[in-house]
């Protein structure tokens, strides 16, 4: 009977949150989705959603706020609670799940193995990569251009105690590095280009293509996917019908972010060549991200002497309801 | 619209549809096709990505020459199916490629990892890179296999999807070729029903007489034409009809108005025949009652020229014998006139009879006549007729008399013929005698009429009017042909009964 009773039981909270997900606004409070994004081309599928209407035609509303960078966007705004879901790469989101654990990655959206650089000044001897030797080089602490600093110097044959390693804001960097404050710094568009143009032929770019595969993810707090999982759903539907106009419209999409970004179209179209606009959960996601982990904590970036199970930071059913082929991670 | 061009249109529907559906389905087929060379080019890269990534996990394990080797093998031979396959019509293919660009890379950094050590790399550095290079590297083979994997998929997708427009195009078009055929069928069959009812009610009402009754089948088709026929035809119907009645009526009248006229005709026939019976009668009794009278007269004159002869002067005994010779020439015109009579009141039995016989007879009769005239008589064939025999042997008798009588200086020659007519016999008397001026032919056949002075040719004026009698009586007719000085020919029928 006690078993009978627990099955309607469970049945009756299966339809319930069945029709809360599946009825727009029949759960969810009325109040604007807010999403806090960095303004780089990792942010394209939310730009193109919001550009195309995605978003209205799902019945939802949103408020986009701007941050530097996607780390930015995790701490000032999710983290701070001014923003209920924020695009981001893997980095910032590791580190910040060594401090808060109610994170949920929705997906991921975006992935490149070749936007990360390091610009240099050519007067501080540096000329070729393994100049960076015993230089004071500086990046956006915990972020994806940190661990590519890592990874470079690394491929470099240099361990971090070879460098050393300032720590500013992703908008000082250039600055910092016009004024000699630092000899390098390892960032992102549209961070390397302002440095280039305050340097001149003084400045030196170095990449490494293929060396760091990041992905871009959409995360929000275990509290919102709880209480406004028609929401989610109806963000992620928006999300994967934009990845379907982007898979079909690759000019379009360079159009659209150029004019939203501020930026020029022909570059956004060479940085789209090299990147993934998908809106899926790979398994090979985990592994990535526990590296990282291993990494924040042997390099006593955190203080931690183990490392979370991402598995459980991942919200799987969100986007396995929509597009059950875009989880791939075995649960 | 004619029911001919509505068929001709449907016809030309149906081939069009038909024509589109096969367009549409043939370029779907080939679209199926297509779909089926992308899922097979996809589904060849998913097998070598997966082939690549068991590599990856053997070469992780162990990183040496023979798994090294491998890899690169596979990751070439895959690189080749990539650039083989360059289709942008594979969900992902950018991906993948990407993917495996990157997988190369980072194996090479993986491998040169193993060349450095020893070289200048610090062991710490160097083992660090080689795990976060190992991670990428499973990671990224894992990015491949997968991407390949849902590339295939989205080729399965594509086959079935493409089979599925072809089921429903077949659907649609077949559908609506159905629909449309059910559509006008329908038109067609409600058309032309309804169209052949009314004709079928119109023709039961002409069949009834009412053919005032019009049939209203609208339109320029053939049935609207063949009911405006109708429509035509009972028109004319109803004309016709009108004036048969009216013709009918005429003759109705007409027909009453001859029977009153044969009525009439009748009353007068039957008034004629008694007048006729009554005048026969008449002319019979009073030429019969007459004789008596007429006998005493003549009696007491030739008592009175034998026993008072004497008594009487000349002027007296003129007298007498004048009275005489009136008393004998009325007594010859009262027995010519019962001759005359007696043609009718005393005819014979109609019975087949020889007329050459009975022109035998006749000239037996008459052979006195003969010899005195010298006359020749030639006899043709003669035929046998149904007649009354004593009367056609006068008749001869009669004719031939005349010839002989009426003579001029020259032997008379008397020809008697007969020629078949088509339901007669027509008989000829003909001679060379003093002729008859045609002016009087109708004259000689009336009684007591005389052409010629009694002195010169002796006769009572009774003989002809006595063949007409004769002929009449037997349904036929008689004529005369003639000029003077020419002879006659006379000619009378006798119908061939």
């Amino acid at each position: 009977m006690s078993t009978r009773f627990h099955r309607m039981a469970r049945a009756a909270v299966v339809v319930a949150l069945s029709l809360a997900a599946v009825m727009p606004g029949a759960a969810d409070a009325a109040e604007p989705l807010r999403i806090g994004l960095a303004r780089q081309p990792s942010s394209a599928l939310v730009i193109l959603a919001a550009d195309r209407g995605y978003f209205v035609a799902e019945g939802l509303d949103i408020e986009v706020t701007w941050y530097p960078s996607g780390k930015r966007a995790l701490r000032d705004g999710l983290f701070r609670g001014r923003a209920d879901v924020i695009s981001s790469t893997e980095v910032p989101v590791v580190f910040g799940s060594f401090e808060r654990q109610d994170l949920r990655v929705l997906a991921s959206v975006y992935a490149t193995d070749n936007v990360n650089r390091i610009v240099a000044r050519r007067d501080r001897a540096i000329v070729q990569q393994s100049d960076l030797r015993g230089k004071r080089v500086a990046t956006q602490r915990a972020s994806a251009v940190h661990f590519f600093l890592h990874l470079f110097h690394l491929d470099q044959g240099l361990a971090a105690t070879d460098l050393e390693i300032a720590y500013m804001k992703a908008e000082d960097l250039p600055g910092a590095l016009a004024r000699g404050e630092i000899d390098a710094f390892s960032m992102r568009e549209p961070f390397i280009g302002q440095a280039v143009d305050l340097l001149g032929d003084n400045a030196v770019v170095f990449s490494a293509p293929g060396l760091y595969v990041q992905a871009e993810l959409l995360v929000a707090s275990d509290a919102l996917v709880a209480s406004r999982p028609g929401d989610v759903a109806k963000a992620l539907r928006a999300l994967l019908r934009a990845e379907e106009f982007a898979r079909q419209h690759s000019e379009e999409v360079a159009r659209v972010l150029a004019e939203r970004l501020g930026s020029d179209e022909a570059a956004i179209s060479k940085v789209l060549a090299a990147s993934q606009l998908r809106v899926h959960l790979p398994q090979d996601l985990l592994p990535r991200l526990e590296e990282m982990a291993r990494w924040a904590t042997e390099s006593g970036l955190v203080q931690a002497s183990t490392i979370p199970n991402y598995l459980d930071l991942f919200h799987l059913d969100g986007l396995r309801a929509i597009r059950p082929d875009a989880v791939t991670v075995i649960d | 619209m004619r029911i001919r061009t509505i068929l001709v249109g449907y016809v030309v529907v149906q081939v069009a549809v038909f024509a589109v559906a096969t367009a549409v389905v043939f370029a779907s087929f080939r679209q199926v096709e297509e779909a089926l060379r992308v899922e097979d080019a996809a589904a060849e890269v998913a097998r070598g990505a997966f082939e690549l990534s068991i590599l990856t996990g053997d070469y992780l394990l162990g990183q040496g020459e023979r798994p090294r080797l491998q890899w690169l093998k596979k990751h070439a031979s895959l690189g080749r199916l990539l650039a083989d396959t360059d289709d942008r019509a594979l969900t992902g293919f950018a991906t993948v490629r990407r993917d495996h660009a990157t997988l190369g890379g980072l194996f090479d950094r993986l491998v040169d990892v193993e060349v450095r050590r020893g070289k200048g790399i610090a062991e710490d550095v160097a083992a660090q890179l080689e795990r976060r290079l190992a991670i990428q590297l499973s990671s990224t083979s894992q990015s491949l296999f997968l991407g390949a994997e849902r590339m295939a998929r989205f080729g399965d997708k594509g086959v079935a999807a493409h089979t599925e427009t072809v089921q429903a195009v077949l659907m649609i078009v077949g559908g609506g070729a159905l629909v449309l055929l059910v559509v006008l069928s329908s038109l067609l069959a409600r058309r032309i029903s309804h169209a052949l009812n009314l004709i079928e009610t119109g023709i039961g009402a002409y069949a009834r007489g009412e053919l005032d009754h019009r049939i209203e089948v609208r339109g320029q088709d053939e049935i609207a034409a063949v009911a405006s026929a109708l429509n035509q035809m009972a028109g004319n119907l109803r004309e016709a009809t009108t004036r048969l009645v009216e013709s009918r009526d005429g003759l109705a009248k007409e027909v009453v108005k001859r029977e009153w006229a044969e009525r009439e005709l009748a009353l007068k026939n039957d008034s004629l025949a008694r007048s006729n019976q009554d005048l026969q009668q008449f002319a019979y009794v009073a030429s019969h009652d007459l004789q008596e009278p007429l006998r005493a007269v003549s009696s007491y004159c030739d008592l009175l020229q034998k026993r008072y002869l004497d008594a009487l002067d000349d002027r007296g005994r003129k007298y007498v014998s004048q009275a005489l010779d009136g008393a004998l020439r009325m007594s010859r015109m009262i027995d010519a006139l019962l001759s005359f009579s007696r043609v009718t009141t005393s005819g014979g039995a109609f019975e087949p009879v020889d007329a050459a016989d009975l022109l035998d007879q006749a000239l037996s009769n008459l052979d006195s006549a003969i010899q005195e005239g010298g006359a020749n008589v030639v006899k043709g064939p003669l035929p046998t007729v149904v007649a009354d025999g004593p009367q056609i042997m006068r008749l001869f008798q009669n004719l031939v008399g005349n010839a002989i009588k009426f003579r001029n200086e020259t032997a008379p020659e008397v020809h008697v013929t007969a020629n078949r007519m088509d339901d007669a016999w027509e008989f000829s008397v003909r001679d060379n005698g003093i002729g008859i001026d045609p002016e009087y032919a109708d004259r000689i056949f009336v009684i007591f009429q005389r052409l010629h002075g009694r002195d010169d040719y002796p006769g009572s004026g009774i003989g002809l009017a006595i063949c007409k009698r004769i002929v009449e009586r037997h349904g036929g007719a008689i004529r005369v042909a003639s000029e003077p000085g020419g002879g006659a020919d006379f000619r009378f029928t006798i119908p061939d009964k």
